[in-house]
């Protein structure tokens, strides 16, 4: 079989993408995996998680490394975090997620995944969560389906993001406004991003696999 | 000279104008231990930090807070410059051997913070639904306990006018409503003005009754219901205000945590927000208290002394919602050992003024 390394960490094996498990073995939530040449590979499902949705719809910045520091907002159950934390296997990935139910889930996730943590947080609170972010990140990636989630998304780059890092927002279109035609809605978010002098990179549909949604993709140039 | 003082997981670090380090005190490396050390600085100047600043200010620095920190000036701007230079610090001194290892302890800090959150979010968000459980309860009954009365009277009006207590009233004709039966009665029935039942609707009564009895039960389970819940989360707070008071003071507040943070004129308030409405919209008195009118200390008290231990009070309801919240220590008879003394003392103020 013929696998392609696309990004850093992501493989494509026929038409599907996967990442290699950190905890070979373990299955986070249900996904196939596949074995070859003695590596073991987690399926990275585009209609569970967005930013393989946005792979597969032909995204063209994925600005994750094997060591990056990652601020995940959003973080619910780790569906997507699994496969961050595949990927950036030696950096960390800081999850602040507001709700208890998922959260637990989501702690038990960080015990067998070490480079995961867990913080209980309101990303509206960014500051509340300082004590765990030693040092600037990476990459942001915001998903947390909130009509206000852009400024929320902005002000916690401003703070844990460094100067060169990237920024992935998923943006839902009905959650912000339902009777605006959602690529003005993408629009509007991305001019909000560039008014604090971010550069927009690109701006990915997710549909079919999620409906009315995007990635916006930026650049903290500073 | 200033100084950046700045309390992390790992301890707590100084540092020069020009980001030199120049003292630090680390806290034990026990993810549990760190944890608590967070909640207690966001709070109150923890012990390491005081030891710092003697040291500091000893030395002639004037001390700045890196975190926010009451009775102190703040600068945040240095807040990420400082923060990596202590995760080189504790590289280098081998605290951790590689940025794996401190990111592993991260996580458990973070874990062991939400948990002590997870547990108390939980069960006072079930107190506050509960005490209001207890009203609503309370009213069906009486509701209830009426609308049986006044039937009932139509049948057997001497003892229903005697028997006031509603829980005896129903005990009595739910166990036996046919009035040629109930003992100690017999003379009034034979007396009675009261129209004839027919065993069917005698039958009515005594299941309408029942009904009313079952829910006075489940009543003083959901009490004791209540009591356990604050026992368990709040064990200070229902030392001092009492569990339903404690209880309605984490309901009115939105939660212990909320409660915890709120300044005791608030508290001393809370419940009274129409009353305050009134009165901010022109009309009527200011209020002087709001739920914590009813406690013992208040309604013993005479008219022109509530207002003192009113705000006595909620200072003390205030330092045990904190302390539940924080940390669960049961210094509750301290707390009251101190509130008796002030409302002493505002008791012998009184009496002086009165003997002049
Ligand atoms: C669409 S889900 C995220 C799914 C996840 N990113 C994945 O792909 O596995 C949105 C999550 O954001 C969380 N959320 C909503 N508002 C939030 C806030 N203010 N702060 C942090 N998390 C929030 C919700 O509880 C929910 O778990």
């Amino acid at each position: 079989m013929k696998i392609k390394e696309i990004f850093p960490g992501v493989f494509r094996i026929g038409d599907d993408l996967f990442t290699k498990n950190l905890v070979p073995g373990e299955k986070v939530y249900g996904e196939r995996l596949v074995k070859i040449n003695g590596v073991e590979y987690r399926f990275w499902d585009p209609f569970r998680s967005k930013p393989a949705s946005a792979i597969k719809k032909g995204l063209k910045t994925f600005p994750l490394e094997e060591d990056s520091n990652i601020l995940y907002l959003g973080a619910a159950t780790g569906t997507t975090i699994s496969h961050f934390s595949d990927i950036a296997k030696n950096g960390v990935i800081y999850a602040v997620e507001i709700s208890e139910v998922p959260y637990r889930k989501l702690m038990d996730l960080s015990k067998k995944r070490f480079n995961i943590v867990p913080i209980l947080a309101d990303a509206r609170k960014e500051k509340e969560y300082s004590d765990f972010i030693f040092g600037k990140v990476n990459v942001v990636y915001c998903d947390i389906s909130q009509p206000d989630e852009v400024e929320i998304f902005i002000r916690n780059c401003e703070k844990y993001l460094k100067d060169d890092g990237y920024g992935m927002v998923a943006v839902k279109s009905r959650s912000i406004d339902v009777v605006k035609d959602p690529m003005e809605i993408y629009r509007e978010a991305e001019k909000k991003i560039k008014a604090v002098g971010y550069e927009h990179l690109e701006t990915v549909k997710l549909d079919p696999f999620e409906k009315d949604h995007a990635i916006i993709v930026c650049k903290k140039t500073k | 000279m200033k100084a950046y003082v700045i309390t992390t997981m790992f301890g707590v670090f100084a540092f020069n104008e020009n980001g030199k380090l120049i003292d630090k005190i680390y806290f034990e490396k026990n993810a549990e231990i760190a944890a608590k050390k967070l909640v207690e600085s966001k709070k109150d100047l923890i012990n390491e930090e005081k030891k710092i600043i003697e040291t500091l200010k000893n030395s002639g620095f004037d001390v700045v807070f890196v975190n926010e920190k009451v009775g102190y000036p703040v600068d945040k701007s240095k807040e990420e410059e400082l923060k990596a230079k202590i995760r080189q610090l504790l590289i280098s001194e081998k605290r951790f051997s590689n940025p794996a290892e401190l990111a592993r302890y991260s996580a458990e800090v973070a874990s062991n913070l939400a948990k002590t959150k997870l547990k108390e979010v939980k069960k006072d968000k079930i107190i506050a639904h509960i005490v209001q459980a207890i009203d609503e309860v309370e009213k069906i009954i009486n509701t209830l306990v009426e609308r049986i009365r006044e039937i009932y009277a139509l049948y057997f009006p001497e003892m229903e006018k005697k028997v006031k207590d509603h829980e005896k009233f129903i005990k009595m004709i739910s166990s036996e409503p046919d009035r040629d039966k109930i003992k100690g009665f017999e003379k009034e029935a034979e007396e009675t003005v009261g129209m004839e039942f027919s065993d069917y609707d005698l039958e009515i009564v005594k299941e309408f009754s029942t009904n009313i009895r079952n829910l006075m039960s489940f009543k003083k389970r959901l009490e004791k219901y209540l009591e356990d819940l604050m026992e368990e989360t709040a064990p200070n707070l229902k030392e001092i205000a009492g569990i339903k008071l404690g209880a309605k003071l984490i309901k009115a507040a939105g939660g212990l945590e909320k409660l915890a943070k709120l300044p005791s004129s608030t508290i001393q308030l809370l419940g009274a927000e129409k009353a305050l409405f009134r009165f901010l919209r022109g009309r009527g008195k200011p209020p002087k208290h709001g739920y914590i009118f009813v406690h013992p200390y208040i309604q013993s008290a005479p008219k022109r002394l509530r207002g003192k231990i009113a705000r006595a009070l909620a200072s003390k309801i205030m330092v045990a919602a904190r302390i539940d919240f924080f940390s669960k220590e049961y210094k509750a008879d301290e707390i009251k050992k101190d509130l008796e003394k002030r409302i002493k003392e505002i008791y012998e103020s009184d009496k002086k003024k009165k003997g002049r």
